[in-house]
């Protein structure tokens, strides 16, 4: 049942299954008696293995910008563009089923050493995330052709897009810091306090682009194989797989940035390579936390569902866990063929859907979500991060800027430092 | 990575000099971030390559055309002017080569080749390609007669690199030409990359920074060893390729070539350098830990005790570690690559192609 929710919720544009857990909490507070908690432990990990898979389709299929706003095509959107989006989907969804079949086997094997690796790491932490921070702003390089005037010129253009990389940065972090610092939202639903800024920089952003846009989605084929080397599919799986793992590992990093570091680490080169590790990544990141939260060896807390879970359900046994990854290996499985069967079903139909009116509901939807959850205040945050979240998207510098919103105030926090205090907000 | 790693390696001899766990005490209880340190100076000279030293270069001559303007005889003039330029006028001339852009995911390739035997430049033009895969457009090749471009120069030219130079996606790659001592001309490919940038003088420069940060304090010389290691970390780790940097301008100028044991972005080498990397730092971490979360069994083996003689069972300890963790995998993806190649009949190539594709795909990698 999960699984089935999350796939038709993560088939729209821009809805994550984070800013909707929050709902179904809320019904299970008010039907708790009634409903057995690992029922709904697992109904929810199903949404979110689904949403790990699914949301592959709005990403490939509603999201195409244009040459005017896009300095460089992403392999997906090239794919789309070249007729390929099933193409795409299919290697995504490959790279998303590997790494579920390698949280279903590897969590368990490993389950002692990660349990050491966390005991080492944890008092170690503020500096780790401190590097994943360093290695965001540092790595980065200018986005030009090389033509200039003069060197001043050169430097000028070619900061450009790092500057504006960092004021998104910059601006992302304040933003953190002043919503985890100070409860804005009503308190009652305070648990809901960062799905206003999050859809802001990540969701809103997005759809405002894909509105002004100008886009035409040709007819798209439908092939019988998606040609790839398995020199390439193994290379993907293996960088998405343990980005996604350290991702899921950390606190405050995400699957975007742990999959940025993989491919660096793994010197990925070539779209099918890169789309299969976006979708084990992914899976990985998401789902792996889940696991990481049922592993007996652990029980880490990582990602607002694992938060959510806890708030119902406290794992203890190793039953559990074993139950719980069985239960993300069947989605996982059930969610690989949903992929396929809708992305063939929407490569048919895609040029008939008014893509411009589906982002425009979804829009609409987002916003009623944020007033229900969090308020007018949370409509005025969702607007100021929505500002934010457009810098990068106009600049062309990395979204993943983005995520300074909750990278360093947790890093601040661990670091022993209290920036929201010192400004006041306390 | 490999700079973090190396950070970890200074805490852990500056702990045992200091005495008393203060360096690691510092860090896991007063939350010192000195080991970042590490890993910002580890990644900066790349930093300083393609976010200044690129756009320092000056260049004499710039190639720049579009679809509708392709003339592969300009290509191959220019750059033969300007290596007899760099002989007759005995100056450094720098030439840049622009790409062909024509949508946000389509570029026209050409190419560039240095004849040094028959002293000539040729240029080709090839098909319009898409993204970074490069794939071309079969329909999109010029017809022959206005593909080719090929020009003729006088000075002898030393030219490392005999492949043929790819101009395709986002900014071309530029040459230097110098004038020699013994009368002949020597061609660096994108020259602004792997000199000062990479060198064993800017570890040296930048290292006082800790003493800035921390004062002449423990933590100040620990943040002094932490910079320049991890500035020579890069350069050392990059070494291990071919195309070596300059180690120690204003001294020297030239590139030192690397120790050739692999490529920079072969995909194995990069994997096993990151993964001996992280085993190393959760190593030192577990090593500095007040408890240790593991022990090797050669140290209990010989009776050594971390409490005892530290530096003792650190060594004895690392060495296990290596040699149970690190050496197996790395050694057994090296002799499983080595028979898969044999079986296949893969040809080395040889170490000029190899160097020149490292070059390439430094430019082309960075850039991505």
């Amino acid at each position: 049942m999960g699984t089935a929710i999350g796939s038709l919720m993560s088939m729209l544009p821009g809805l994550h299954v984070y800013n909707v857990i929050g709902f179904f909490l809320l019904f299970y507070f008010t039907m708790g008696l009634v409903i057995d908690p690992m029922l709904m432990t697992l109904m929810l990990i199903g949404m979110l293995v689904s949403y790990a898979f699914v949301f592959t389709i709005p990403s490939i299929y509603f999201s195409a910008p244009d040459d005017s706003t896009m300095f460089i095509l992403m392999p997906s959107q090239r794919y789309l563009k070249e007729r390929k989006g099933h193409e795409a989907v299919v290697l995504i969804a490959t790279g998303a089923l590997i790494g579920v079949i390698a949280i279903t086997i590897f969590v368990p094997i490993f389950m002692n050493v990660l349990g050491v690796i966390w005991d080492i790491a944890m008092p170690n932490m503020h500096w780790i995330i401190g590097a994943v921070i360093a290695f965001m702003l540092l790595s980065e390089f200018p986005k030009d052709f090389g033509r200039h005037k003069n060197p001043l010129h050169g430097l000028k253009e070619a900061w450009k897009t790092i500057l504006a990389g960092y004021l998104t940065f910059f601006l992302s972090a304040l933003l953190g810091i002043i919503v985890f610092s100070k409860t804005l939202v009503p308190v009652e639903h305070g648990f809901q306090s960062l799905m206003a800024p999050l859809i802001g920089l990540f969701a809103t952003s997005s759809i405002i682009l894909n509105l002004i846009s100008k886009y035409e989605i040709p007819d798209q084929n439908l092939p019988k194989s998606v040609d790839a080397d398995p020199r390439e599919i193994a290379h993907g799986s293996l960088a998405g797989s343990v980005g996604g793992l350290f991702a899921a590992f950390i606190p405050a990093v995400t699957a975007g940035v742990g999959g940025y570091m993989a491919s660096h680490a793994f010197a990925q080169k070539g779209d099918k390579s890169f789309l299969v590790s976006m979708g084990a990544s992914r899976v990985v990141y998401y789902v792996g936390a889940i696991a990481l939260f049922f592993l007996p060896t652990l029980h880490l807390r990582r990602g607002a569902l694992a938060m959510g879970i806890n708030l119902i359900f406290t794992p203890e046994t190793v039953q559990q866990f074993y139950l719980v990854d069985a239960g993300i290996a069947l989605a996982g499985l059930v969610s690989f063929f949903v992929v396929i069967y809708a992305s063939r079903f929407l490569a048919r139909v895609i040029p008939k859907i008014n893509a411009k009116l589906l982002n425009l509901v979804v829009l609409g939807i987002l916003v009623v979500l944020v007033y229900l959850m969090t308020s007018w205040q949370g409509l005025i945050i969702m607007s100021v991060a929505t500002a934010i979240g457009l810098i990068p998207v106009l600049f062309n510098s990395r979204r993943s800027h983005c995520l300074a919103v909750i990278l360093v105030p947790i890093w601040l926090n661990m670091s022993g430092i209290s920036l929201g205090a010192l400004l006041g907000l306390w | 990575m490999a700079g973090l790693a190396t950070a970890t390696f200074v805490v852990v001899i500056a702990n045992m000099y200091y005495g008393n766990n203060i360096i690691a005490d510092a860090i896991v209880q007063n939350k010192a971030l000195i080991i970042i340190l590490g890993g910002i100076f580890g990644i900066l000279p790349d930093t300083i390559d393609f976010r200044f030293a690129k756009y320092l270069q000056r260049h004499d001559y710039e190639v720049d055309m579009d679809e509708w303007n392709i003339d592969p005889q300009k290509v191959a003039d220019t750059l033969a002017h300007a290596i007899d330029q760099a002989k007759d006028e005995q100056r450094e001339v720098n030439v840049m080569l622009h790409t062909i852009k024509i949508s946000s995911d389509q570029w026209r390739q050409y190419t560039v080749q240095f004849d040094t035997e028959n002293k000539k430049v040729l240029c080709d033009i090839g098909p319009i390609i898409s993204g970074f895969e490069k794939r071309p457009y079969v329909d999109s090749y010029l017809p022959s007669e206005k593909s080719h471009g090929e020009a003729k120069f006088n000075a002898d030219l030393k030219y490392n690199y005999d492949a043929v130079t790819h101009v395709d996606i986002l900014s071309g790659p530029d040459f230097s030409f110098f004038p020699e001592d013994d009368g002949s001309v020597r061609a660096d490919f994108i020259p602004w990359h792997r000199r000062w940038g990479h060198s064993v003088t800017l570890g040296i420069l930048f290292a006082p920074i800790g003493f800035m940060l921390y004062g002449f304090t423990p933590l100040g010389w620990t943040a002094f060893w932490i910079i320049m290691l991890g500035v020579w970390s890069h350069i050392f780790t990059d070494h291990f390729g071919l195309m070596g940097s300059n180690m120690f301008p204003p001294f020297t100028t030239k590139r030192v070539p690397g120790f050739k044991v692999t490529r920079s972005m072969s995909t194995l080498a990069n994997i096993f350098a990151n993964y001996t990397n992280a085993l190393l730092i959760i190593f030192n971490m577990n090593a500095w830990s007040r408890v240790h979360h593991f022990e090797m069994p050669w140290a209990t083996m010989l009776g050594i005790s971390s409490s005892e003689n530290m530096a003792e069972w650190y060594v004895v300890s690392l060495l296990n570690y290596i040699v149970y963790y690190i050496l197996p995998p790395i050694l057994i993806a090296y002799f499983a690559v080595q028979y898969i190649r044999k079986r296949r009949g893969v040809v080395e190539i040889s170490d000029k192609e190899a160097r020149s594709r490292e070059q390439l795909e430094e430019v082309g990698g960075i850039n991505v």
